[in-house]
């Protein structure tokens, strides 16, 4: 195994996955001082039943919800008006940490209620990357299975703007059986393929970084080896937590690293059309690849060992390690068949924008991907993989 | 990949490693709001210069309030009560600790008395008994071994009242972890080859037993990569940098590894042997480890199978049936105890028999067997195993390993098969 | 925004499960009384027990709990749920009421428990496994075969418990944890 010259990682979840993960809770409330959280929520967690049972879980513990709210809608982002709102709510009922169920906007808000209170002055004068200085308070994120790509990282986007702080983790990651339940195929495909694009792009620098790899590698592994399963039966038990684990260690191994450029052109595009997130980073992942393959860019044989395991791994000969990693995955999406588009000329969009979006992901990405490889990645794109 | 039913992982040490990491420390103390640190270490380490290095690298613009260098090995509560009062009285708001387990175990306690207030350790021992964020920690291993800059126990002893206090926080993790290969540069090749072979019964177990989880997986195996591809080298060469580097990182993806599944027979009966004989830990973990490895076949073959990876390279995997690999795992770490008794010039000890103190004596006679097994019988570790122990099974273990000879599975009780891989 | 809306929500109680679990404590606690009179292997486990030594297996943080210990004869007893006047010795405790009902429903045994940092133990830790080892022969007496593998690590084979042992204590086990 090669090491860099040097490397910095840092992650600060705690994950507690399995069977009763939420009866923890209370525990990881009082070993952090904590009593009376702010639960939010967002409407659909509500209407599956998912906060009943929540809530059922902290009965015969000392844990006091201090309100739960449960007005968030998914797809929207975090708006000013309503974390205003909720830290009112929060400081009127004397709250002293915040639980965030469901995925998405839900987390966004989260994190930035908890940036207002335990910071004095206006939220949005904290954007950006490092600026938040001080602990927040103990946050619980109780994920429901969806993927966003920032649920469990260090970063969250309020009002489109970003905040990027290594306070900005969760304290706490609760997978449970009961909050992971099934969804729609097609949520199960976005949220994959958002979590295989963080955790492949995450590793998809020259250089490696043999903690962050090996985050990835999870998340790699588990998405290839359940997201199948999970599609044809999507009330799969151990596929669901699977994948679940799988995106909170994405999240995790992409907090290291700046977006590569599938994840920022597919949010450019995902900001853009309104579309989910997932939609096109599928068949942009492998197209990707490629294209850096094409510009003689090496890509690490380490991806294959994430995607086999040990012994498919050893049995390719080490030449052949990149390509065959890219003909798995991009077998890996045409398997998924019509759960996801397979170019952008399917997913209507608008060729004339494709500078836009170019422009966007290359900020996005702190000038990691060029313009000018953005713009060839969308030509190729166009017909997609077919 | 393996999901078990339940676990909860952790690891909130920021990890900088690299042939030039202290010098990225002077800026992380900038970011934890740290001003006035202490140096805390042992007198072996400023011995060999190291603090030297540190303060070097530290640069002029942090101020070191004070350094107290008189940790002994078997640190108790006086010595942190006398560090703690020091801290006070030069008025320090930040630790950073240089050295090995006790250096860092005192350290961490260290930091509970003064940041927490109060003279008494013994109200904060227990699990989860520290409940605030500490006052910011900085450590840095001189022995790639431990692990304990991933741990979240410190283990104090209080000699006059006869007890060994332990304290589980997650708070008690250090905020920073730096991994430097100019540390580890002066170990000589004896303690590097003992210490190594901790870290690898660390991995090796949090592999193999009953708290493995996919990232201490994870964790696991690329450390039992770096330590066996360089630990010869390290041994052999004691300054090529890049095999001190991969050691130092090794032990570390060990220390995470073993704190999130704990560890299970093998250190079982080393922290015995090591209570009673006073055998180093690393010396009883390296003859050890085989053993602990062996008596598990039946429970965990299927994951021994696995470490032939890491341990041999990608050709002995491959070329090796299925059902071999378990015994072709432990037969590597058999040679690489070989290896390491030839490249230390006998020092490294392979089994029981060999190990002697300063003056030549056998610090593990067969008479001390009953009192090890009494010992070991107190060890919580062994309820990590998937196997159980009794008093024969223990003994079977023991008289092997005092022999050198692999196993005597015939001997050992063995409740039901659970492993795929049969091995008689 | 009206914030009476959301209302707090108090946790409320889980009175079934509490009440199984204290159920499925007094017998455990009863029989391991009972086995320290009759199984010869238990009698001299406890027999290297401290003098005062006072064990309380509870669940936190409001849930039932269970007391065994040794009377100033240095004889084990069963002494109650109410832990008032008492100071134990040895502190375990199943962090909720949930992972209790896993472990006394046995889909849990008490290595996997452990193994998942569902019990928390304070205290020597010496007497804490020998009270496992006591623990696993307690299982080993009150349930049939069938159950008890689920819940400890390696079920005895008839040349290391005699079936004699195991049936005439269990008998004498359970007569004596339900009438004496």
């Amino acid at each position: 195994m090669q090491l860099p010259e040097s490397y910095v990682f840092f992650s600060q979840p705690k994950i507690n996955s399995g069977k009763n993960a939420m009866e923890h809770i209370y525990v990881e409330l009082a070993s952090m001082d904590a009593r009376k959280p702010l639960v939010l929520a967002s409407r659909q967690v509500t209407e599956r039943g998912l906060t009943k049972k929540f809530i059922k879980s902290l009965y015969d513990s000392n844990v006091v919800i201090g309100s739960l709210y449960d007005e968030v809608y998914p797809y929207h982002y975090a708006c000013i008006s309503q974390l205003n709102d909720l830290v009112e709510l929060f400081k009127a009922r004397g709250c002293d940490s915040i639980i965030a169920i469901g995925g998405g906007s839900v987390v966004d808000l989260a994190k930035g209620v908890n940036i207002a209170v335990s910071n004095s002055g206006n939220i949005m004068d904290y954007a950006g990357t490092n600026t938040i200085q001080k602990r927040l308070k103990p946050f619980i994120y109780v994920s429901t299975g969806h993927c966003g790509g920032t649920e469990t990282s260090n970063e969250a986007y309020i009002e489109n703007r970003r905040f990027v702080s290594d306070f900005l983790f969760p304290d706490v990651i609760i997978l449970d059986n009961r909050m992971i339940t099934a969804r729609t195929r097609q949520r199960a495909a976005e949220a994959s393929m958002v979590a295989l694009t963080a955790a492949i792009e995450s590793c998809a620098v020259p250089y490696n970084n043999p903690m962050n790899d090996l985050y990835a590698n999870v998340a790699i592994n588990f998405i290839y080896e359940n997201l199948l399963g999970v599609v044809k039966k999507p009330g799969s038990k151990t596929g669901n937590l699977a994948l679940a684990n799988a995106y909170a260690m994405a999240g995790i191994s992409f907090s290291n690293i700046p977006p590569g450029i599938v994840y920022s052109l597919g949010i450019a595009i995902a900001r853009d059309t309104g579309l989910p997130r997932g939609q096109c980073m599928g068949f942009l992942l492998p197209l990707s690849l490629e294209h850096r393959v094409m510009k003689n860019e090496s890509i690490r044989g380490e991806l294959l060992y994430a995607l086999l395991g040990t012994e498919g791994y050893c049995r390719v000969p080490e030449k052949e390690r990149t390509s065959t990693s890219i003909t798995i995955l991009r077998q890996f999406v045409n398997d998924l068949g019509g759960l996801l588009p397979k170019s952008l000329k399917e997913m209507r969009v608008n060729k004339y924008k494709f500078e836009e979006y170019a422009r966007q992901a290359s900020e996005m990405s702190m000038k990691r991907v060029t313009q000018k490889d953005c713009m060839q990645l969308l030509d190729i794109a166009w017909e997609g993989i077919a | 990949m393996f999901l078990p039913k339940y676990y909860e992982f952790c690891c909130r040490v920021k990890t900088i490693a690299g042939h030039k990491a202290l010098e990225s420390i002077a800026g992380e103390l900038d970011t934890l709001g740290a001003r006035n640190p202490i140096i805390i270490t042992d007198k072996g380490v400023s011995g060999a210069g190291l603090i030297k290095i540190v303060r070097t690298a530290l640069g002029k613009k942090v101020k070191i309030a004070a350094i107290e260098d008189n940790v002994p090995p078997d640190s108790d509560v006086s010595v942190v009560n006398r560090v703690a009062k020091l801290y006070k009285s030069k008025k320090c708001d930040s630790i950073i600790a240089v050295g090995g387990g006790s250096v860092m175990d005192t350290a961490k306690a260290v930091n509970i008395l003064v940041s927490l207030g109060g003279d008494d350790l013994m109200s904060y021992t227990g699990a989860g008994k520290v409940t605030e964020k500490l006052n910011p920690l900085v450590v840095i291993p001189t022995t790639s071994g431990t692990g304990s800059e991933m741990t979240l126990v410190a283990v104090i002893a209080d000699h006059a009242r006869k007890m060994k206090m332990a304290f589980t926080s997650y708070f008690l993790l250090p905020d920073l972890a730096v991994l430097d290969s100019r540390m580890t540069k002066t170990l000589p090749p004896f303690l590097t080859s003992s210490t190594a072979m901790d870290a690898l019964t660390h991995a090796c177990e949090a592999y193999t037993c009953m708290g493995k989880n996919p990232l201490s997986d994870a964790y696991a195996i690329p450390a039992i990569q770096l330590i066996s591809q360089n630990v010869v080298r390290a041994v052999k060469k004691p300054g090529d940098m890049k095999a001190r580097l991969a050691l130092a990182n090794g032990s570390a993806l060990a220390g995470v590894a073993f704190s999130n599944s704990m560890v299970a027979i093998v250190h079982n009966i080393g922290h015995a042997i090591g209570g009673v004989c006073n055998v180093p830990h690393g010396v009883a973990m390296g003859i050890l480890l085989p053993y602990g490895l062996e008596y598990n076949y039946h429970k965990s073959a299927h994951y021994t199978a696995d470490l032939l990876y890491p341990l041999a390279g990608e050709e002995e995997f491959i070329n090796t049936p299925l059902n071999k690999r378990p015994e072709k795992a432990v037969a590597y770490i058999r040679q690489l105890n070989e290896d390491l008794h030839a490249a230390t010039g006998g020092r490294h000890s392979r089994y029981l028999k060999e190990v002697v103190d300063r003056d030549g004596n056998q610090m593990v006679p067969r008479e001390k067997f009953d009192d090890i097994i009494r010992t070991a019988k107190g060890d919580p570790a062994q309820f990590y195993n998937p196997e159980d122990v009794d008093e024969n099974d223990y003994r079977v273990m023991l008289e092997c390993a005092y022999e050198g000879i692999p196993l005597d599975r015939k001997k050992i009780k063995k409740g039901k098969r659970t492993s795929k891989i049969r091995i008689p | 925004m009206n914030i009476d809306r959301y209302p707090e929500i108090p946790p409320k109680d889980k009175f079934i499960k509490k009440a199984y679990v204290a159920i499925m404590l007094w017998i455990v606690g009863r029989a391991m009384q009972a086995a320290s009179r009759v199984d010869p292997v238990v009698k001299e486990e406890f027999s290297h027990l401290r003098d005062n030594f006072l064990l309380r297996l509870w669940v936190a943080p409001n849930g039932p709990s269970m007391f065994v210990g040794k009377d100033k004869n240095g004889k084990v007893k069963y002494m109650g749920w109410n832990p008032r006047g008492k100071k134990t010795t040895l502190d375990m405790q199943i962090k909720g009421i949930e992972q209790a009902v896993l472990m006394f429903t046995f889909q849990e045994s008490t290595a996997v428990a452990t193994s998942n940092d569902r019990l928390i133990v304070s205290g020597d830790l010496d007497d804490a496994c020998a009270i496992v080892r006591i623990l696993d022969i307690v299982e080993i007496f009150l349930l049939p075969k069938i159950i008890t593998k689920l819940a400890v690590k390696r079920y005895p084979k008839w040349s290391q418990m005699s079936p004699l042992r195991k049936y005439v204590g269990r008998v004498l086990v359970y007569i004596r944890a339900f009438t004496v």
